[in-house]
């Protein structure tokens, strides 16, 4: 039996005539951070948003410890934290996260855990509208820890933040790998994800091209860097 | 159950204090202003002319504040990827259930605000009645009617236009229907009577929800009629709040 904590066979994602992901394989081992890698439109929030069951796969299986994946596993054990998202304006995170918490049949005490964790406690009486994009995000990723989950979907988490937002959510990605839970992201700065990924997935016009550590991917392209292994693997298509 | 309070506290948080919810407020101020200015100017009417004008000054603004708060939030979470936020962590029926709770709620705080507001000024023009609590009873069946209709909008159309449009097209379709209906009774294609009459059946009968005149001159209906309103309203609302659960669970988000 695979020791996968997600996987997908198959999955292929049509939107009439265009097809946004082509028969898809891929797997999501317990405490690993996975990155997706492609260039816009290559079909990563897509992936995402099937795996979230936001957009209903076209074919293809997707199973969770080895079961098919049900709407009951997606809210008890997935996170979501979208690219660019805003949150209730006139709220504070105080109160967001304390009526979150309830709906989510957790103690407010776990919801001020995970703002320690992202390093918002300081700032919880401020209302959502006062905070920079980089708060936002690390807000959005305490949200995401109250329940706990077993796997955390970012997508492209590093987006509109400046050097020191990169490295802070850096550091909050690396706890979340520390608490064992799987990561799978997607970003566009390949500098960050090669420090923090264990393995990649090179997504291209809906099609996987390479599913692997990040290691192998330089080793066959023969590449220094994460972003010429990314460019060679690119070209040679 | 949770997930459903959860949700209405955050809708209901999130409406009262956007700016919209003030300026709704601000608005109704100004019409209790003309309506008392009304009053002093209908000589020997001035009672039911206060009644009726804060009542409809309390109709128009609560509906005015459910439907573009309720659209505009619906639409801007949605624009914002909110709504995907959220819906990795609660299901669609409880977003949806949690959504009209919350602007239910929100409309009844609404009026509650603005029926203490008219209340004073009924107050000051030795007009006030208990009356005017069935009035404003029968007013909130209204305006959570039109609030279960254009959460059904937003959940069918993708463009805020299409649904705010629709749902303003309902209301005052369903205002007028009555009439409508009268009008056809008089012509001569009786093909088109019984298809006039299904769209009277179809559209919430806001007609027999307005007892704006029964309150203006003190001939409020027995209270046994106002059960019948209400589980009508509660009906209606309920087989909105399915279609709208139906339609968002087929949506791709």
């Amino acid at each position: 039996m695979s020791s996968s904590i997600l996987s997908c066979q198959g999955l292929s994602k049509r939107f009439g005539s265009v097809v946004a992901l082509d028969d898809l394989e891929f797997n999501l081992e317990p405490n690993q951070l996975f990155c997706l890698l492609g260039l816009n439109g290559a079909g990563k929030t897509t992936l995402i948003k099937c795996l979230l069951g936001l957009l209903q796969p076209s074919s293809g299986q997707i199973s969770f410890k080895g079961q098919p994946l049900c709407q009951q596993d997606i809210q008890n054990h997935f996170s979501y934290l979208p690219e660019s998202f805003q949150l209730y304006p006139e709220i504070t995170s105080k109160e967001l996260l304390w009526v979150l918490s309830f709906g989510l049949g957790k103690s407010f005490k776990d919801a001020l855990e995970a703002l320690e964790l992202v390093g918002l406690a300081d700032k919880s009486d401020k209302k959502i509208k006062t905070y920079s994009r980089g708060m936002l995000q690390r807000l959005g990723l305490a949200i995401c820890l109250i329940k706990k989950p077993q796997v955390v979907f970012l997508d492209d988490p590093f987006l509109g933040l400046d050097i020191m937002g990169q490295v802070a959510m850096i550091e909050v990605i690396k706890k979340l790998r520390n608490q064992e839970q799987a990561v799978l992201f997607s970003s566009h700065i390949l500098s960050q994800v090669e420090k923090i990924a264990d393995s990649v997935g090179i997504i291209h016009k809906g099609r996987m091209l390479f599913c692997g550590k990040a290691e192998e991917l330089l080793k066959s392209r023969k590449a220094v860097s994460l972003e010429e292994a990314f460019l060679k693997e690119l070209s040679s298509q | 159950m949770r997930k459903i309070i959860s949700f209405t506290v955050l809708n209901f948080l999130q409406g009262t204090r956007e700016k919209i919810f003030w300026l709704v407020s601000f608005f109704f101020v100004f019409i209790l202003g003309v309506t008392f200015f009304i009053g002093l100017l209908s000589v020997g009417e001035t009672v039911p002319v206060l009644r009726s004008a804060g009542l409809s000054g309390i109709e128009v603004s609560a509906i005015m504040l459910v439907v573009f708060s309720l659209i505009f939030n619906f639409y801007r979470e949605k624009d914002s990827r909110l709504t995907e936020f959220l819906l990795s962590h609660f299901s669609r029926p409880a977003y949806i259930a949690g959504k009209l709770c919350g602007y239910l709620l929100i409309g009844l705080f609404y009026i509650i605000l603005a029926g203490l507001g008219w209340s004073l000024v009924l107050v000051l023009n030795n007009a006030f009645s208990f009356s005017i609590i069935p009035a404003l009873f029968a007013l909130y069946l209204k305006v959570s009617i039109i609030t279960a209709v254009a959460l059904a909008f937003s959940c069918l159309f993708s463009s805020y236009t299409m649904a705010f449009f629709s749902t303003f097209f309902v209301y005052i379709a369903s205002e007028v229907s009555r009439d409508a209906l009268k009008i056809i009774s008089y012509s001569q294609h009786s093909s088109l009577k019984p298809f006039f009459k299904g769209l009277y059946y179809l559209l919430p009968n806001m007609d027999k929800l307005d007892i704006k005149s029964a309150v203006a001159f003190n001939s409020l209906p027995q209270p046994g009629y106002f059960a019948w309103i209400g589980l009508y309203a509660f009906i209606y609302v309920l087989l909105l709040w399915s279609l709208a659960t139906y339609i968002f669970l087929k949506k791709e988000i």
